[in-house]
């Protein structure tokens, strides 16, 4: 392992720990209100401040990087397992069909799709609705690009020598598929959800910052982002930057410790 | 097909008759796609008038006896191609205007913002893959590489709102939503071109730099290059929703932001036929430019 990848392991596996372990520490919790202290800077009492409604900005910004990681992870395994379903079709006689359908999903931009979608969820969603619809719906329209990426690899591999050695040996297809073909497919599977993960953590700010994120009382990086909207406030209270740091440690230690080749359109 | 004529253009023909095809069908069923996405969506009955406790039932009835557009979604498909196919895409209910003048009115804005940025960031993305690929000093190649990682890390948005407050162009903004991801692949296929023996053997010939350049770097990866043009379409479209919205920059990307709140169905079914014709488009050009390359590959 490379020093920059070391960096971004420990960066990670910190901002992590904190996020994931502060339940244990933080005294308050992230959606009750301070009206007393409301718009404070930090202090013993509120390590980071609290916003308007006087909630604690520590324990909302730890909810919000449990919740966009957490569920970022899962909509990406989302995507992923629909990628390899479209893929299967694709080797079935629906080969054309799933090639329209990806060319079609890869022609509408994801921030519209994922617009559309969110902005016709009824308006009295309940928070926790909102969260489980908001990445399900990421990961429901990001199918088509791993999509097309396995339906790519697994012909391919199907037409290689060493596939065609293992079949003329009187392999099964079974065989085939558990033995030589998954091991390169899962290797596949996890550079796309390594990829998938920061860049639904980012469409999820971008959802946010548009209003359409997560609903009240729960919260996201994308909401807390959207708070820099009134940038002119950074001045009085930089404080209110600390999520935008901790959105950008994470999705720069994913990147680094995927390496240069993950990089892809 | 007139006798005589060489069979590279029947083939020409023949493949700009079936992308021709190819890009209506995408339009079509993407309109469909999208259309069907917003009107079976759970929340596409729901009118804010339902929440306001200012407003009585029989108002707010009312409310939604004025906006059934699409709720009959077959009738509403065929009507809507019908309508289509004359220049008519209906009358959006948000802005109470005609969907093709509120397109037109805005396209040049959002043209305009995607020109600059996508020009900025390719301008950029060789320039630092370049550096990263063939300057020796490990200074400028980590600095081309932060550079982008940099960008790939910050939501455009974000970008977009510090570079709207503090003057700089909104398009600069966009750029470095492209930037990371243009600046990947170009990297990526200058690495793998300058491994290729045909470039060691061409260096070995003493080909001047510049026709070992034009020869065995550019033309090599100019159809990837091609590729990269309708990627960088679809991001930057993409990008500059949220940047639109939140710069308020009368574009279709705002366009499409007010359009998905109102539960615009006949503006949202505008803003994807255009918005999927476009990048279809662009797909099938890239595609078509890119079989002639090969083919001509193949033959040297």
């Amino acid at each position: 392992m490379t020093r920059v990848r070391a960096v971004a392991l420990s960066l990670l596996a910190g901002v992590l720990t904190v996020a994931f372990a502060s339940p244990a520490f933080v005294p308050h919790p992230y959606d009750e209100q301070y009206r007393d202290h409301a718009g404070e800077p930090p202090s013993r009492k509120f390590l980071l401040g609290t916003d308007d409604l006087g909630r604690d900005r520590l324990s909302r910004l730890a909810f919000a990087t449990r919740l966009s990681v957490t569920l970022a992870c899962g909509a990406a395994a989302l995507s992923v397992l629909l990628g390899l379903a479209a893929a299967g079709l694709s080797l079935s006689v629906l080969t054309k069909p799933v090639a329209v359908a990806t060319t079609i999903s890869l022609s509408l931009p994801w921030m519209f799709v994922f617009i559309v979608l969110r902005g016709m969820l009824p308006l009295n969603t309940s928070a926790a609705v909102s969260i489980g619809l908001t990445f399900a719906v990421m990961g429901v329209a990001g199918w088509a690009l791993p999509g097309r990426v396995f339906a790519a690899s697994v012909s391919q591999y199907r037409a290689s020598e060493w596939v065609m050695h293992a079949r003329a040996c009187g392999m099964s297809e079974r065989r085939i598929w558990t033995a030589h073909l998954w091991p390169h497919i899962r290797s596949i599977a996890w550079a796309q959800f390594r990829a998938l993960v920061p860049a639904y953590i980012l469409a999820e700010a971008g959802l946010g910052l548009l209003g359409l994120g997560v609903a009240e009382p729960a919260t996201s990086l994308g909401n807390l982002i959207a708070e820099l909207q009134h940038i002119g406030s950074i001045q009085t209270s930089p404080w209110i930057l600390a999520p935008l740091v901790v959105l950008a440690i994470i999705t720069t230690s994913i990147e680094l410790l995927r390496g240069p080749a993950g990089v892809s359109a | 097909m007139m006798p005589g004529r060489p069979p590279a253009h029947r083939g020409f023909a023949w493949r700009l008759a079936g992308a021709a095809v190819r890009l209506a069908l995408i339009v079509v069923v993407g309109v469909m796609v999208c259309a069907a996405l917003v009107r079976y969506s759970p929340g596409f009955e729901s009118e804010e008038a339902d929440i306001d406790a200012r407003l009585t039932r029989e108002t707010a009835l009312a409310v939604h006896e004025r906006s059934r557009t699409g709720e009959d979604f077959p009738a509403f498909v065929l009507d809507y191609f019908r309508r289509a196919v004359h220049g008519d895409l209906g009358v959006s209910r948000t802005f109470n205007s005609p969907v093709t003048d509120l397109l037109r009115d805005r396209i040049s804005a959002t043209a305009m913002l995607m020109v600059a940025g996508i020009t900025l960031a390719w301008a950029a993305a060789l320039m630092l893959a370049c550096v990263a690929v063939f300057q020796p000093v490990m200074f400028f190649r980590c600095g081309a590489e932060v550079l982008a990682g940099i960008s790939l890390a910050i939501p455009a948005p974000v970008i977009a709102i510090a570079f709207f407050l503090s003057g700089a162009p909104v398009s600069a903004a966009l750029a470095l939503a492209i930037l990371p991801r243009v600046f990947g692949t170009i990297r990526e296929l200058l690495e793998d071109v300058c491994r290729s023996p045909a470039l060691v053997f061409a260096r070995a010939r003493g080909l001047s730099r510049a026709a070992v350049v034009v020869r065995y770097v550019a033309l090599p990866i100019g159809p990837q290059l091609t590729a990269l043009i309708g990627v960088s379409l679809v991001l930057a479209f993409g990008s500059a929703i949220p940047v639109e919205a939140l710069c308020d920059v009368a574009g279709i990307g705002q366009l499409a932001w007010r359009a998905a709140l109102g539960r615009d169905l006949p503006l949202l079914c505008g803003i994807a036929m255009a918005v999927t014709f476009l990048v279809a488009l662009a797909h099938t050009s890239t595609e078509l430019f890119h079989v002639p390359t090969s083919q001509a590959e193949r033959s040297r």
